[in-house]
């Protein structure tokens, strides 16, 4: 059924973001967060990007500290779900211009957002970059209308 | 937001946990204090808040406050103020949440508004949250804004998916009939956005059931072609230079869940498509280009092979798929393997080619990554055949020396089903079984040495004798055996150590110096068995009697309750009185039935298994045809056990795989006397204690009394006989698609056997029987239609609360022909709702599947309770708050008591208590609920009801106590069903 959820972590095993497109016991979420952090943590640079979790799959990639995991079920179509993933990072590079840890952990709320344009129900929204770009400019400019102002000042170096 | 920015820094510059959880302590209070205090908090600052108290959630600090604030953020006018409320939910909220209720007029409100952005924000938060309350209250909203012709693409688009989130709550909001023809003529949309999301729609449908939906397929492999052949798309939706990548694979996937075309011009259509991708792709220096691609090819691969010999492209997928497996990309080769495997399964006739690359494959054994190593072995195994047995083991053995403990389980319990099946000579079987029990010790489940046992007791004396001198000379030659080799050798020598005393040096006193040599250091459970073995071997030869009689007198004290019990246990049967039983205990254990191989079915319990790094087996072993010529005789009939003997089902629980006869766990000695009192009269075979679950017994066990229920192929006889007669006359299609209970399951809730469902192809019938927390259920299928059903097979919804075993079924049902499958069932807690069956087969008119409710309701682990009205409330009272109501007209008013009887006692299996309601036009009725583990009659299983009838209006309310809701809810609507007017 598409992507079962989302998970951001640091190399240090820190969560940066979550979000669940089965229901899952809050138990059971958070064993499977521990679980497959410790295994995919472990993990060495040149194997492959595909490891088997129980009767599902996890796809996952590292870019520069964070790694991006997505569950999903032995059917699916592993590549492009790396596709997706990289999908996500492109996106979120565009907005945030050069995207690092820190503005996912200043702008929890703008990744969550950008998330909801691309993927919803565990699947694919939009393949189109500039269509979410688009329409998260759009929602920026609704949130500022009222009084709102982007967090800019949050930009540093890791 | 400077002030979150400014907290999130705070938190973040903490030196320690313990500073941190006082930061985060110091922000809630202060938090809590504004939302209490400030009674006009504008919406910035309440937005401030939320956004904080997210924060604290994400870094994982329990909230328990700010629901209210986050509720009023999401009715509010303001987009800004509701977005937050919105994301609020996202994260908090999850189905079955009671704070549902209180938002789902505020999201049904934004839904069907006429702003666009506040239509996005409920769309993305039904999607976000799913749920029963939200596809039965929304899903009509949501289907609308998905085929309305003015929706605006953006919108369309998360409507198409939020419909696809909904269907998979309950598969019953897009029939067909109703929706296939406005939602596939969606797919002729030319936005690629709108295409994409309607595309995993229509795949969502299609994997549940694809009768209806047959157009997906030419409108799938037209979108293709625009795609792929004449390019046209708008740049925007190009990724690393391919056609948005997405959307391709997508289509592909929707041809796979048909028949092979038989149009020619869609043949036609899919064939090109498919010719340019497969001879299309190269390899890139780009990484995300090089994935894009080939997530394409692989996808087309896998369409080759659904379309199988019909498709010119296979054999260049062959091609590839070996170019695959030796590439340096990690990725593509783990793909390759894995792909290979599936073609091999579904196109066996490709085995041939290959093979060619055993060689390459057998060295991914040896890969640095595990994910590939695992990949690898499937495919191994998958491949493996009569032809390459032998090979494929001695190098499967000679990797396990090298083995990760990963892997080696999984590794050994392959080694022993291939071995097995594809065995030429059942002699290279034991050794190669011996081979694993000596070399991978802890690895190796018990299943496979019990199943060695099993195979060895079938056959003749020949492979008798050869296994006995197998294990005396592996046992000579280890120091230090490990334990499940001192428990083959105690067995196989305790059974046929005669075959071999004869020859020098293993004479029956040997054999027996030789085990006690082991016994002293051996576990309780290994010791327990050793005894059993020398108390054989003293029975065939008197001269180690006298030897055999000091060790049992030691251990007549032993501190293992087991031990103790079988070493005083012996003793008393030598006394001279029981001389003619002990013939008869001691004598060799009959053949074992033939049943699935236990290994088998331990392979594949332990792809289910909990343990994150446990494989997943998703091949099967092949060639079934194989299996049989390989597989040893079945027992003869004079040996078959009688029914009776097999134990009720009390006294065999669903225990994965008791040891076979008398060796090994605890419990077994008892048993062995036990079954002596039920069969000692008639002087029939020692107790069989069956080598698996006893599942199989359920034929035996009801055609005794039902008249041959077992199917016994063909004949062609009226299918309803076979059901023991009696069905009620089912409707065509009622139980189908699993919507609310079909008059068959609520037959079937007052009833054991009957008809579970019923159409134009396929009967399905079903039989029960309980007892306590334990029941067992056979389905039957029948075929009522002129074509076979291939590919049957079935699947059961989850419920934890039962744990279901369930027995194989035969893949292939022939016309006029029935096959059953057993289930045995176990309650573990209270529960409301049982599973349901999902049918599937590959009939006359292609793939179908049928959903229906089983008849496994709770009142069929009920038991009546019998007490005074003083004991009915106080144990009414105890479920305060825990009840629930139903109010309905009557079918018959006033509500007769034979009718009460029928439906809560002869039904439910509860007691309708007299004299507890002063007015007899009331019923109080009280069961109790038997889980396992649980009290019998305890006050928490108990299942209460009352029944107040109001006659002159004609009315009932049905109240309904227990300590579990569901299982109320469940009681009452059963009551209901079957008294209310319809």
């Amino acid at each position: 059924m598409g992507i079962h959820f989302v998970l951001l972590i640091s190399r240090q095993g820190k969560v940066r973001l979550t979000k669940w497109y089965s229901a899952m016991p809050s138990k059971e979420r958070a064993r499977a967060v521990r679980e497959v952090s410790a295994v995919v943590l472990s993990r060495q640079q040149k194997q492959c990007n595909f490891l088997e979790y129980k009767d599902k799959k996890i796809i996952y990639k590292r870019y520069a500290s964070l790694y991006f995991l997505a569950c999903v079920d032995e059917e699916d179509n592993e590549l492009i779900v790396l596709e997706t993933i990289h999908h996500f990072v492109e996106v979120l590079d565009r907005y945030f211009g050069n995207v690092c840890e820190l503005d996912l952990i200043f702008n929890f709320h703008k990744a969550y957002h950008i998330l909801d344009e691309l993927l919803i129900a565990g699947e694919l929204q939009e393949p189109s970059k500039k269509a979410i770009l688009r329409v998260t400019a759009a929602q920026d400019a609704l949130m500022e209308g009222s009084g709102d102002s982007k967090v800019s000042d949050s930009k540093y170096e890791i | 937001m400077r002030g979150l920015t400014v907290f999130i820094s705070d938190l973040r510059n903490c030196s320690s946990k313990e500073q941190e959880e006082k930061r985060v302590e110091k922000e809630m209070a202060h938090i809590r204090s504004k939302f209490t205090s400030d009674s006009n908090m504008n919406g910035y600052n309440r937005k401030k808040y939320v956004w904080k108290i997210l924060y604290m959630y994400m870094l994982g600090y329990e909230v328990d406050f700010g629901h209210m604030e986050a509720v009023n953020l999401l009715s509010s006018q303001k987009y800004s103020e509701k977005s937050v409320g919105y994301a609020w939910c996202a994260l908090m909220l999850r189905e079955g949440d009671e704070l549902l209720r209180l938002i789902i007029n505020s999201i049904r409100v934004d839904l069907i508004s006429r702003n666009d952005n506040a239509v996005c924000l409920a769309l993305n938060s039904i999607c976000n949250v799913g749920g029963k309350e939200f596809a039965e209250t929304l899903s009509n909203d949501v289907l609308k804004l998905l085929t309305h012709n003015i929706t605006k693409t953006y919108v369309r688009k998360k409507a198409a998916l939020t419909a696809l989130r909904l269907f998979r709550k309950s598969n019953d909001t897009l029939p067909a009939e109703q929706w296939a023809d406005r939602i596939l003529a969606l797919l002729d949309e030319k936005n690629i956005g709108v295409l994409t999301s309607v595309t995993s729609l229509v795949l969502g449908v299609l994997a549940v059931d694809s009768a209806g939906w047959e157009a997906a397929a030419p409108k799938a492999a037209r979108t293709l072609t625009r795609l792929v052949l004449n390019k046209d798309y708008s740049n925007d939706y190009l990724y690393y230079g391919i056609p948005t990548p997405w959307l391709q694979i997508k289509l592909l996937k929707v041809l796979q869940h048909f028949p092979p075309p038989e149009e020619h011009a869609l043949k036609l259509r899919v064939s090109e498509v498919l010719q340019r991708i497969v001879s299309g792709t190269e390899v890139t220096k780009n990484v995300n280009k090089n994935n894009a691609t080939h997530a394409v090819l692989f996808e087309a691969i896998n369409l080759s092979i659904h379309l199988g010999q019909s498709s010119e492209t296979l054999p260049q997928c062959i091609n590839l798929l070996g170019r695959f497996i030796s590439i340096r990309e990690a990725n593509i080769r783990y793909l390759g393997l894995d792909t290979m495997a599936r073609l091999s399964q579904e196109q066996p006739h490709t085995l041939d080619d290959l093979k060619k690359h055993q060689s390459t494959i057998l060295f991914s054994l040896k890969d640095p990554d595990i994910s590939i190593r695992r990949r690898a072995l499937d495919l191994v195994y998958a491949m493996c055949d009569t032809a390459t047995v032998k090979e494929t083991v001695s190098e499967l053995l000679n990797y396990l020396d090298n083995a990760d403990d990963h892997i080696k389980e999984e590794l050994v319990l392959k080694i022993a089903i291939l071995s097995e099946r594809f065995a030429s000579d059942n002699s290279w079987y034991v050794d190669v079984v011996l081979q694993l029990v000596r070399s991978a010790g802890d690895q190796v489940a018990d299943e496979v040495w019990y199943r060695i046992v099993q195979i060895v007791t079938n056959q003749g004396e020949d492979l008798q004798r050869y296994a006995a001198q197998g294990v005396w000379t592996i046992l000579n030659a280890e120091v230090l055996p490990h334990k499940n080799l001192v428990k083959v050798a105690g067995y196989v020598l305790g059974e046929f150590g005669h075959t071999i005393a004869e020859s020098p040096g293993s004479s029956p006193s040997e054999q027996i110096t030789l085990l006690h040599k082991h016994f002293r250091n051996a576990d309780p459970d290994v010791r327990a068995l050793l005894l059993n073995t020398y108390v054989k071997i003293a029975h065939t030869y008197a001269e180690v009697a006298q030897m055999v009689s000091e060790v049992m007198q030691q251990h007549s004290a032993a501190m293992d309750q087991e031990v103790q019990q079988r070493a005083a246990e012996y003793i008393s049967l030598s006394a001279p009185s029981l001389a003619s039983i002990k013939g008869t205990v001691l004598e060799m254990m009959p053949h074992f039935t033939e049943r699935e191989s236990i290994v088998s079915k331990a392979l594949a319990s332990k792809s289910k298994g909990d343990d994150p790094e446990a494989p997943t087996r998703r091949v099967e072993p092949r060639a079934e045809a194989a299996h049989a010529e390989a597989a040893p005789p079945p027992p003869p009939p004079s040996r078959q056990e009688t029914p009776d003997l097999l134990g009720g089902l009390a006294d065999e629980p669903a225990a994965p795989a008791p040891p076979p006869g008398g060796g090994g766990g605890a419990g077994s000695a008892a048993d062995l006397l036990g079954g002596l009192d039920l069969g000692g009269g008639g002087g029939a075979a020692p107790p069989p204690a069956a080598p698996s679950s006893g599942a199989d017994d359920l034929l035996g066990l009801m055609g005794g009394g039902g008249g041959g229920a077992a199917p016994s192929g063909g004949g062609g006889g009226d299918l309803l006989d076979a059901l023991g007669g009696g069905a009620p006359a089912a409707p065509a299609g009622g139980a189908a698609a699993g919507g609310g209970p079909s008059p068959q399951w609520l037959a079937l809730c007052m009833r054991n056997d009957g008809v579970l469902f019923e159409d134009a192809t396929l009967q399905i019938g079903v039989k029960m029987e309980f007892n306590g927390h334990q029941g067992r259920m056979a389905l039957f299928f029948g075929n009522k239609g002129q074509f076979p059903l291939q590919q049957l097979a079935t699947v059961l919804s989850p419920c934890p609360q039962l744990a279901i075993q369930v027995s194989p079924l035969p893949s292939t049902l022939q016309p006029r022909q029935q096959l059953s499958q057993n289930f045995l069932i176990e309650c573990n807690a209270p529960f409301g709702d049982g599973p349901q069956v999902k049918v599937s087969f590959m009939g006359g008119s292609g793939p179908a599947q049928i959903v229906a409710r089983l008849p496994l309701n709770p009142s069929k682990f009920f038991a009546p309770l019998v007490t005074d009205g003083g004991d009915f409330f106080r144990r009414w009272k105890l479920f305060e708050g825990k009840e629930l109501q139903k109010i309905f007209k009557l079918k018959t008013a006033p509500l007769a008591e034979p009718e009460v009887e029928r439906v809560c006692a002869g039904g439910m299996k509860m007691a309708v208590l007299r004299g507890v309601d002063p007015n007899t036009a009331n019923y109080v009725v009280a069961g109790w609920m038997a889980v396992k583990g649980g009290a019998p009659q305890s006050d928490t299983a108990s299942v209460l009801m009352r029944l107040e009838v109001n006659a002159a209006a004609g009315m009932c309310r049905a109240s309904v106590r227990a300590s579990d809701a569901g299982l109320a809810t469940a009681v009452a609507q059963i009551v209901q069903s079957h008294l209310a007017a319809p």
